[in-house]
């Protein structure tokens, strides 16, 4: 494990930045036809869940101070249960990666460049975020640190402007009927996508030294708040029906846009942040990938596993077909199969922790083992 | 008297290690009633007139005072030169140090020992301004090639007797004197160790310029930005060490080595300190926005003339499209040719005579540009970009900065021309992550844009006003609380 | 050795990233669109018309040439038309600079909801672009050129654009964006009717020199009433000013009314419509308005009394008009005050007491105080 240090507010941005990346790209399309007006709600208490659960990861980091989840997982469960659990844990960070990615070359071909093959997007931006992961985490903070306050001016200026122009608030009065436990069944993938991918960030926990509590909380927190408005800006401005059946409402909401005369086409601002935002996360992602590998089977350098699992990534990613599998599985799937890496998983941790009795609970500051 | 005795060992021994250099002078000077002494020395670095008049011409003076007060002739010797004696030397190797470091070596056979007197001849250019950092307001003085001068340059300054000189002597056949300077009570003392220990490792055979210097204690070799700042003004040196940071000074160039270099500092040019702060500020962001379209102007316009048409206002693809009618290449072609022409000229320009060169400068730039257009090889938009884009190179201050722009400007250009703005926005974040992983000196290169240092802001991004300015800079974590 | 191997299979694996390149010469930039559906056959018809760059600039042509060329091609299915270009437009087919589109009535009557699919569905064309209906032929309009602004779409653009000026969101909501989004309102949207004035196309840039506009030009005559994508009647441009009045968009509105014998033209401007729904019994349209008298008429000196009756007289045209558009949403039955998408019945929408309530306050009078008149003895 390398000797990096995390500010309070490097965390902060890099949980924004991890929960709400991709989400509220790909997100707003389905969900909006699946809950029509009532959308927001849906966030609202997927919200609610996410900071449910990051406290019961918090819970468990607390325990052990200073360690980071594969580290708990072999601790706790001994050698080999826990390289088994910790094997599937690794296998976990890479489907995330892999779907990022994914996604990235998805909206990439279907808006901007449609005749390059997917996998050189893939290869291209797994190049560079295998170079980012081999600087280490503090490098991947820094650029997370650095781009943040362009990533929000560059879409918030223009979004406020453009939307409250459009805003209709008739838009919101599609006869829809609510029914709380319907919804709830249909919508579960929002609890899986993206709040219990944040255990991914448990990797990171040791790093922070102070103030790791607040941050990760307020980091969920916000990225809820972000997502309950992007699908509140389709709706109000492009109406219920279109967003619902458009693939990437926001995209069309930007593309849409014109001021003055001379000032539209600025789907290629979006565009830019969308990657960006894409190769954030995917770097945070991969550095959890590469790093629980490092540490299970004992590597050094992480250069040695991080610049040939970009070939295992980039030939992962092109596990679905196309889009319509991937949000199909999605809709059946996912809850099930986060719910054993975010629920069942801790839990299980927790119950043989506590019955073998470990209690690593911080004694005099929580010295880390060198 | 030029001759040489062949009885003295030691004078041939010397003669011998040279080479039987044909500057190599042994004088013998008779001292009345004592014995004689053998005056050392290469005519071709000392300073002739010192030897005669001031070492020479005293020992035969006072030898003719017919005083027998000395015991023997070093007393007399000691008593008579007025020129410092450097230092009295025993072992055989010395002299010869010695002798090519330009002093002159007097030997005495009579109690076998050897003095050593400095008489180095000091011809350099006078102070002039500085020809690469011109400045409307402020000091016109400019390092010189001599390190002594430096140091007198920097010191009248500096009036501080926490002001450290440390020397060191490196290179095996140049022994080029290295200095390094800080402020004790300011600098931090992490720095200055890792500057010692790493001037201290440098183990080559040659030092010529301070650039060897730079190379050899750097952090990382393949970066194109520079981790050192290299000035040649004294002005800027001592502001920077006042800041705690550590310079080192090379004797024979004029360039001052100066660290740890963030990359915010790059930007800032002493000049922001002589103008009024609101200026300095908005020439600061001038500079920083220059910045940006150096390295993007060319990659942006090849992406979204190739690739990206659907971004440009209808217009303005009009008439691009009616620009681009009759010239055969694709864009990214186009680009390429247009700057590999103007790095070109810019480097020719660098070695014409200073007569031709002005010609070649409204000649390259209206001319050819202009004739390129018209015969229909290249679009009148890509000499708009690239002349643009060759201008904001010029306004960063700091020389080895621009040259880092044009590289970076040059890779994100053939990005851009194989993925369009996925590419270029790749390369970018690829730029921002080898940045954000510099040190320099253990000093992260961002600094204090990332990490996030606030009260550092008020110097980096924008220049306050000096009343205001009271803590020093929170990332250089230097001793001194305030100002 | 594995390295430089694996080094070289990067590169060439990122060439293949410029096989989206299209380079700006190859691409035949379509500024307008035309098309039209045969109700018998059910073949499309598609207008492109395509800009020439360097006809257009300022450099490289002597003014005459031409700025536009327009192709047509017939198809059966809309997806087919990228390909069919191929056979005769000598470049690439590139939509994403659309500015309008033209629709002709008998399509606009079969419904255009396939058009719709398809715009939404084609990353390449935007449906922020105007959407008009023509009632002259299709290929008059087509294969005109227009003076002043020598593209025809921008030409069309711009018109649409001054009229947006008086509008809340800035522009009119008669693009096709605002069409798809009423496909399942129950209100019915309106897009503008262009017609041309002359029976012969303008054809040649021959056209470009005559002074007299109005012999052979594109002029709007009104709105069509689409209803869930499908044309079920017209307005004038009266009456469609007063539908975007009374659903709140309109905020820039040219009235005259008739006091004491003279005409007073009158600018009602920061119009504000709202709705007080009683009670699910009844709806109340409150319309205040700020006027501004351009032309004035009377022999009487402007006094306060006077200004009072000018905002009588305008509330009562206004109101009189408002009666009338509600009479004929009812007799069509089309919802154009879009009740039911307010929560009203569908059975009960047409008989839903609506009044209206306007007001006005007279704050800006030019000038002059008063007119000049002539007394007669």
């Amino acid at each position: 494990m390398e000797n990096a240090r995390i500010s309070g507010w490097q965390m902060f941005v890099i949980t924004f930045f991890f929960t709400a990346g991709t989400t509220w790209i790909i997100l707003p399309g389905k969900l909006i036809s699946d809950a029509k007006q009532y959308s927001w709600l849906v966030c609202l208490w997927a919200m609610v869940y996410g900071l449910a659960i990051a406290l019961l990861w918090l819970f468990l980091a607390k325990r052990f101070p200073g360690k980071n989840l594969i580290e708990i997982v072999t601790l706790v469960l001994g050698r080999w249960a826990g390289g088994l659990v910790a094997l599937f844990y690794i296998l976990y960070f890479t489907q995330i990666a892999s779907w990022v990615t994914r996604n990235l070359s998805d909206f990439m071909n279907i808006s901007l460049m449609p005749r390059t093959p997917q996998s050189v997007f893939h290869v291209m931006v797994l190049i560079i975020c295998a170079y980012a992961v081999v600087k280490g985490i503090e490098s991947i903070a820094m650029v997370t640190e650095l781009l943040t306050p362009y990533l929000h001016f560059v879409f918030w200026i223009p979004v406020t402007w453009g939307v409250a122009r459009e805003w209709d608030w008739q838009n919101f009065n599609v006869p829809f009927e609510f029914h709380f436990l319907n919804t709830f069944d249909q919508t579960k993938y929002l609890l899986g996508f993206p709040f219990m991918e944040t255990v991914s960030l448990m990797m990171l926990f040791p790093y922070v030294h102070n103030r790791l509590k607040t941050s990760y909380l307020l980091g969920v927190f916000a990225a809820g708040t972000i997502m309950i408005l992007s699908v509140l800006m389709p709706i109000g401005s492009l109406g219920v029906e279109r967003s619902a059946h458009l693939v990437y409402p926001i995209f069309v909401l930007f593309r849409e846009m014109q001021f003055t005369g001379f000032l539209e086409h600025l789907e290629a601002i979006l565009a830019i942040n969308i990657l960006f935002v894409v190769c954030l996360k995917l770097s945070i992602v991969f550095y959890c990938a590469v790093l629980a590998i490092c540490q299970l089977f004992g590597v050094k350098k992480r250069s040695a596993v991080a610049y040939p699992l970009i070939w295992f990534l980039s030939a992962y990613s092109l596990l679905f077909e196309n889009i319509v599998m991937n949000v199909e599985w999605v809709d059946n799937y996912l809850f099930h199969y986060y719910a054993l890496y975010g629920i069942v998983f801790p839990v299980l941790l927790l119950l043989v922790a506590w019955m073998r009795r470990m209690n690593h609970a911080p004694l005099s500051g929580g010295n880390r083992p060198a | 008297m030029s001759g040489f005795d062949p009885v003295e060992p030691i004078v041939s021994e010397i003669k011998a290690v040279l080479g039987h250099s044909p500057d190599f002078i042994c004088r013998k000077v008779v001292i009345q009633g004592l014995s004689h002494v053998y005056c050392m020395y290469l005519t071709t670095i000392t300073d002739s007139s010192v030897i005669d008049e001031l070492i020479v011409k005293p020992i035969k003076e006072t030898s003719l005072q017919d005083n027998q007060s000395f015991k023997d002739s070093v007393s007399l010797l000691r008593a008579s030169i007025p020129v410092p004696e450097k230092k009295q030397i025993a072992s055989k190797d010395d002299p010869v140090k010695n002798i090519l470091e330009g002093n002159c070596v007097i030997w005495d056979p009579s109690s076998q020992t050897l003095l050593v007197y400095c008489t180095a001849k000091n011809d350099y250019r006078s102070i002039t301004e500085p020809s690469s950092e011109a400045v409307i307001r402020g000091p016109r003085e400019g390092f010189l090639e001599d390190i002594e001068s430096n140091v007198g340059l920097i010191r009248k300054r500096l009036k501080s007797s926490n002001l450290i000189f440390e020397e060191f002597s490196i290179g095996s056949a140049t022994k080029t004197t290295i200095y390094m300077t800080y402020l004790a009570n300011v600098a931090d003392d992490a720095i200055v160790k890792e500057f010692r220990s790493r001037i201290s490792a440098v183990q080559t055979d040659s030092i010529l310029e301070s650039a060897y210097m730079e190379e050899w204690i750097q952090d990382k070799t393949f970066s194109p930005f520079p981790q050192v700042l290299s000035t040649e003004r004294p002005d800027a040196v001592a502001a920077k060490l006042i800041e705690g940071q550590v310079a080192v000074l090379t004797q024979g160039t004029p360039m001052v080595l100066v660290g740890p270099l963030t990359f915010f500092q790059m930007f800032s040019s002493p000049e922001d300190y002589y103008q009024r702060a609101d200026i300095a500020t908005l020439l600061r962001w001038l500079r920083m926005f220059s910045f940006l379209l150096a390295i993007f102007t060319p990659a942006l316009y090849v992406a979204i003339v190739s690739f990206h048409q659907e971004l440009l206002p209808t217009p303005l693809l009009i008439n691009l499209a009616a620009q681009r009618e009759e010239v055969p290449f694709p864009a990214i072609v186009e680009a390429l040719i247009m700057i590999i022409t103007f790095e070109i000229l810019r480097e020719a320009g660098l070695r014409m005579p200073r007569i031709a060169g002005q010609a070649i400068s409204i000649v390259g730039a209206l001319v050819i540009g202009q004739a390129a257009v018209e015969a229909g090889l290249v679009s009148a938009a890509m000499v708009i970009v690239v002349s643009l884009t060759a201008i904001s190179n010029f306004i960063s201050p700091l020389y080895s900065f621009g040259i880092a722009q044009r590289i970076i400007q040059f890779a994100f250009m053939l990005l851009s021309g194989v993925m369009g703005l996925f590419g270029l926005m790749c390369g970018v974040f690829f730029l921002l992550v080898h940045l954000v992983s510099i040190r320099s000196f253990g000093v992260k290169y961002m600094t204090p844009l990332a990490p996030v240092i606030v009260s550092d802001w008020k110097d980096t991004l924008v220049r306050i006003p000096h009343n205001w300015m009271k803590r020093p800079t929170g990332s250089l974590r230097t001793k001194k609380g305030r100002r | 050795m594995l390295k430089p191997i694996c080094l070289w299979a990067c590169i060439i694996l990122l060439c293949t990233g410029c096989w989206d390149t299209k380079e700006i010469n190859q691409l035949a930039i379509v500024n307008l669109g035309g098309v039209d559906k045969n109700p018998e056959t059910g073949t499309i018809t598609a207008y492109y018309q395509v800009i020439n760059p360097s006809g257009l600039s300022a450099r490289l042509s002597g003014g005459q040439n031409a700025a536009v060329y327009t192709f047509h091609f017939k198809e059966y299915s809309l997806g087919k038309f990228t390909v069919k270009t191929n056979t005769l437009m000598p470049r690439q087919l590139f939509m994403p600079h659309m500015q309008a589109i033209i629709v002709t009535e008998r399509y606009a009557k079969q419904g255009v909801l396939d058009l719709l699919n398809y715009y939404e569905l084609s990353p390449e064309r935007r449906s922020n672009i105007v959407f008009i209906v023509t009632e002259s032929p299709l290929s008059t309009i087509m294969n005109s050129y227009t003076p002043l602004d020598r593209i025809p779409g921008r030409y069309i653009r711009s018109l649409t654009n001054l009229t947006g000026q008086g509008y809340t969101s800035g522009f009119e909501p008669i693009r096709m964006r605002d069409m798809i989004k009423s496909i399942y309102r129950r209100k019915p949207t309106v897009m503008p009717t262009i017609k041309y004035t002359s029976n012969r196309s303008a054809d040649t840039t021959e056209r470009l020199e005559e002074a007299d506009v109005n012999k052979q030009s594109i002029v709007f005559t009104g709105g069509a009433v689409f209803i869930h994508g499908r044309m079920v009647g017209r307005f004038d441009i009266p009456t469609k000013l007063i539908f975007s009045l009374l659903n709140g968009d309109l905020i820039t509105y040219v009235e005259t009314v008739y006091l004491n014998g003279s005409m007073i033209d009158l600018e009602a401007r920061d119009i504000q419509a709202e709705r007080h729904w009683e009670s699910g019994s009844g709806l109340t349209m409150k319309v205040h308005a700020n006027l501004r008298v351009i032309n004035n008429q009377q022999n009487i000196v402007m006094s306060e009394q006077n200004l009072h009756a000018i905002e009588e007289a305008f509330n009562k045209k206004l109101e009189e008009k408002a009666q009338s558009l509600l009479k004929l949403a009812r007799q069509k039955n089309w919802d154009l005050l879009g009740l039911q998408d307010q929560g009203v019945e569908e059975r009960k929408w047409r008989t839903f007491p609506v009044s209206f309530e306007i007001s006005s306050s007279a704050r800006m009078i030019g000038n002059t105080i008063g007119p000049y008149f002539f007394e007669k003895e």
